[in-house]
C-alpha cells in the first residue's frame, strides 16, 4: 500500500491478479419529480445513469465532477441509503445490490460513510464519548470495554480522550471530522466512503485531515472512495480516479494518466478550468465552457456532454456512448476515441 | 484621488461575554482598476471587513468601534443613513457568498434588477426591463429574455450567482466587494465568474475587494493581498511578493499546506492546532499558538505591522529581524 502511494506510475492494482473489494455493475438511481396536491410523478431525475467501477483493496478512489453530477447519489447508494434503481453492487464479492435490510448488518459493519458536513453530521445533543460507542452498542459489540474502545479511537485520530465528554459545538471544524472519520473507522471497517470529507474546512486544516486520512489507510489497510470536487485534493489522495458529467461516468483512469493525458473534452475543460497556482502562470489553452448543465430530469439525447462540448459532432447528438478501455487502464466513453 | 481607504477599522461585537473586538486596526486602500483579495482562515474577520464597509454590520450588538472608511475621501463611518443607501448599489455593490439567501425568492430575475435600476438610475420599467435583458446578457445568459420571467429557485447555484453579479454590475459600480463569489461554485462555473469579474475591473475602471480563502482565486484575480488572522493584517503584499517571498510563518504554513495540481508530495504541510477563539486570544501575537518559529519574545509580547520589504508589511518578530529562527 504504502509503495503504491509512493510511486504514481505503478498504482493501480493488475486487474488479473487483484480481486475487487467493490464492484459497481450498471447502477442506476432515478428519483421521481413529484408536484401538485396529489404528488403526482411528473418526471424523473436520472441522478446516476448506468455507472460501472470497480475499486481494489487498499486503493483510492476519487470521483469528481461537477455540482449535481451525481457524485453523492452514487456514495449514497453503494451504501444503500438509496435503494438501486437498478445494477449490481458487489461487495466482497457478495451481491449486496437486492439483499434484505435484514441481511446487511455485516455489509454495513464494513462499509462506513464520512460526510462533507461536520456540523449536522454529529448529533448536537450527544457527548463525542457516546457518538463514538454508539457503533459499538448498534452492533453489540465488546460490552464492558467499550470506553477503552473509545479512547482508543480518539487517540487514532489525533484526539485528546479527556475531551470525550464534550459535545461537539465545542470542537471545531476540523477537530469534529476527525471525530467523524473516528466514528467511521469504529467498527474497522474495509470501505471508506468520503463524500467531500475535506470541502468544508480551511486550507490549513484540510491537509491536517487529508494527512491523517492517509495515515489510517496505511494503518489499518482502508480501501476509500472519495468523492470532492477539488481535483488537487482528488488528485493528491486518489491512486484512480472517475470523472462524472449529469449521472455518467465518462472517464476513469489512474491519476497519471487523468493530469498528464486527460482524455475526455469535459475532463480537459475540467482541468484547465482549476485556477492557477501562482499569478505568473499563463494559461493560454483554457477551454471556458459555454451555456448552462442540462438538467437531469431531461438530459440531451445522444451524449450528455454534447450540448457544450468544444467538439461535439453530428455523432454525438444520436448515440450515447459507452465507457470503453480506450489504452490500458484508461476507459473513456466518448465517440473521439470510437 | 484614492477609491477606498480604509484606516485603523476596528468593529466589535457585545456579547454576554463582554466585548470582542473581530476586526483590529485594519487598515488598507484600493485604488480604481484594482483588485485586493482578503485572504485567511475561517472567522478572521473577512466578512466583517466588508460588512463594515457597506454599513452592514449585524444588529443589535455590532458596531464600528472607530476608524475611517473614505470612499473618494469621504468618510463612509460618519455619513448619515439616507446618504449611504445611496452609495450603497450605486457607487458600491456586493455579491455575497450564499446567493439564493440574497435574491428575493417570490420575485422574477428580471424584477430585481429592474428595482435597482429603478431606483437609482430612475428609469421607466420599460426601459429597465431592456438595460436589465442587457445585463444577462453580459453575464453569460445566452436567454436573457426567458430567464427575465424566471424564479431564482428555477436557477442553478452558478446563474443565480451570476444574477448577482448582474444586480451589482447594474449601476457601473465604483467599487465591487465580492465576498467568496465562487466558493459554493465548481470551477468550470467559478472559471466563468472570475472572468467576468476580470472584464469588469478592466472595462469600467472599477475597483473590487476579493474576500476569499482560496489562493487560487488570488492568484487569479488579484493585484494585491490582504493576509487577516483573529481579526488582525498579518502580511500584505503585492500578489506576486506574496506567492514568491511569503514573509509572515502563517502565510508561509497557508502557501504550503494547498494541495497542487502540478505538484507530487507524499505528505502536505499543515498548520497543526486550531485558531484561537475571539474572546481567548494568547497575550502576544496571536499565531504564537501555532507557529512553527515562535520564541519567548512572541509568547510576551504582541508584534506590530511593520513594513519588512519593498511595498510588503507583516505582523512578526522574526521577519521583522528582531529575533532568528533557532536551529533546529
Ligand atoms: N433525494 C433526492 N431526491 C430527488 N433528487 C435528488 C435527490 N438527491 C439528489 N437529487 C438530484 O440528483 C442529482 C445528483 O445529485 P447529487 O447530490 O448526487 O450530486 P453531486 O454530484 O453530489 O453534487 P454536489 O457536488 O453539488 O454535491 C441532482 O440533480 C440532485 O438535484
Ligand atoms: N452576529 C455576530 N455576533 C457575534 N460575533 C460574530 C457575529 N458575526 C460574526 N461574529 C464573529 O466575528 C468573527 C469574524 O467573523 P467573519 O464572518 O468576519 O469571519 P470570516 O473571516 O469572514 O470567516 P469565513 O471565512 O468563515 O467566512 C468571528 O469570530 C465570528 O464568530
Ligand atoms: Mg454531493
Ligand atoms: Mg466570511
Amino acid at each position: 500500500m504504502t509503495a503504491q502511494r509512493q510511486d504514481a506510475t505503478t498504482i493501480t492494482p493488475s486487474t488479473e491478479t487483484a480481486k475487487p473489494l467493490l464492484e459497481v455493475k450498471n447502477l442506476k438511481k432515478y428519483f421521481a419529480v413529484k408536484s401538485g396536491v396529489l404528488q403526482r410523478t411528473v418526471g424523473t431525475i436520472k441522478a446516476v445513469d448506468d455507472v460501472s467501477f470497480s475499486i481494489y483493496p487498499g486503493e483510492t478512489l476519487g470521483l469528481v465532477g461537477e455540482s449535481g453530477c451525481g457524485k453523492s447519489t452514487t456514495g449514497r447508494t453503494i451504501i444503500r441509503l438509496y435503494e438501486p434503481t437498478e445494477g449490481q453492487i458487489i461487495f466482497d464479492g457478495e451481491d449486496v445490490s437486492q439483499q434484505s435490510e435484514r441481511h446487511l448488518a455485516h455489509f454495513r459493519r464494513n462499509m462506513q460513510m464520512v460526510f462533507q458536513d461536520p456540523f449536522s453530521s454529529l448529533n448536537p445533543r450527544k457527548t463525542v464519548g457516546t457518538l463514538l460507542a454508539e457503533p459499538f452498542s448498534v452492533h453489540g459489540l465488546f460490552r464492558g470495554e467499550r470506553q477503552h474502545r473509545v479512547d482508543a479511537l480518539m487517540e487514532t485520530v489525533g484526539l485528546n480522550p479527556a475531551l470525550k465528554n464534550r459535545y461537539p459545538h465545542e470542537f471545531s471544524g476540523g477537530q469534529r471530522q476527525r471525530i467523524s472519520i473516528a466514528r467511521a473507522l469504529a467498527l474497522r471497517p474495509k470501505l471508506i466512503i468520503g463524500d467531500e470529507p475535506v470541502s468544508a474546512l480551511d486550507v490549513s486544516i484540510q491537509s491536517q485531515v487529508l494527512n491523517l486520512m492517509a495515515d489510517l489507510q496505511d494503518e489499518f489497510e482502508l480501501t476509500y472512495l472519495f468523492i470532492a470536487h477539488d481535483l488537487a485534493v482528488v488528485k493528491h489522495i486518489s491512486d484512480r480516479i472517475g470523472v462524472m458529467y449529469l449521472g455518467n461516468l465518462v472517464e476513469l483512469t489512474n491519476k497519471a494518466n487523468l493530469y498528464r493525458e486527460p482524455l475526455h473534452p469535459y475532463t480537459q475543460a475540467l482541468l484547465s478550468a482549476v485556477p492557477k497556482s501562482h499569478p505568473n502562470e499563463s494559461r493560454p489553452d483554457r477551454v471556458l465552457l459555454q451555456g448552462e448543465i442540462p438538467s437531469p430530469a431531461n438530459p440531451p439525447t445522444g451524449c450528455v456532454f454534447n450540448t457544450r462540448c468544444p467538439k461535439a459532432m453530428d455523432h454525438c447528438r444520436q448515440a450515447k456512448p459507452t465507457l470503453i478501455e480506450h489504452k490500458p487502464d484508461h476507459w473513456i466513453a466518448c465517440h473521439l476515441y470510437d | 484621488m484614492t477609491l477606498l481607504d480604509v484606516k485603523n477599522l476596528c468593529t466589535e461585537f457585545k456579547s454576554k461575554r463582554g466585548v470582542v473586538r473581530v476586526v483590529d486596526d485594519v487598515s488598507f486602500s484600493v485604488e480604481r482598476g484594482e483588485t485586493l483579495a482578503i485572504v485567511g482562515e475561517s472567522g478572521s474577520g473577512k466578512s466583517m471587513t466588508s460588512l463594515s464597509i457597506m454599513g452592514l454590520v449585524p444588529q443589535p450588538g455590532g458596531r464600528i468601534a472607530s476608524g475611517q472608511i473614505l470612499l473618494e475621501g469621504s468618510d463612509l463611518v460618519s455619513a448619515p443613513k439616507e446618504a449611504l443607501y445611496q452609495i450603497r448599489g450605486a457607487d458600491i455593490a456586493m455579491v455575497f457568498q450564499e446567493p439564493m439567501t440574497s435574491l428575493n425568492p417570490v420575485l422574477t430575475i428580471g424584477d430585481q434588477i429592474a428595482e435597482v435600476l429603478i431606483y437609482h438610475k430612475h428609469l421607466s420599467r420599460s426601459a429597465a426591463r431592456l438595460e436589465s435583458i442587457e445585463l444577462l446578457k453580459r453575464v453569460g445568459f445566452a436567454r436573457a429574455e426567458s430567464l427575465y420571467d424566471e424564479y431564482p429557485h428555477q436557477l442553478s447555484g452558478g446563474m443565480r450567482q451570476r444574477v448577482m453579479i448582474a444586480i451589482a454590475l447594474s449601476c457601473n459600480p465604483k467599487l465591487l466587494i465580492a465576498d467568496e463569489p465562487t466558493t459554493a461554485l465548481d470551477v468550470t462555473v467559478q472559471a466563468q465568474i472570475l472572468d467576468l469579474l476580470r472584464r469588469l475591473s478592466a472595462d469600467y475602471d472599477s475597483g473590487i475587494l476579493l474576500i476569499t480563502h482560496d489562493l487560487g482565486v488570488v492568484a487569479e484575480l488579484a493585484d494585491q493581498v490582504v493576509v487577516m488572522y483573529a481579526g488582525q493584517i498579518v502580511e500584505q503584499a503585492a500578489v506576486a511578493d506574496l506567492f514568491d517571498y511569503p514573509q509572515h510563518p502563517y502565510t508561509q504554513g497557508l502557501m504550503a499546506s494547498v494541495p497542487r495540481l502540478d505538484g507530487d508530495v507524499k505528505r502536505l504541510t499543515s498548520i497543526a492546532g486550531n485558531v484561537p477563539s475571539p474572546d481567548a486570544l494568547p497575550r502576544g501575537c496571536r499565531f504564537s499558538t501555532r507557529c512553527p518559529h515562535a520564541q519567548a519574545l512572541c509568547v510576551e509580547q504582541a508584534p506590530e505591522l511593520k513594513p519588512v520589504r519593498s511595498g510588503q508589511s507583516a505582523r512578526c518578530f522574526l521577519a521583522e529581524g528582531r529575533i532568528f529562527k533557532e536551529a533546529s
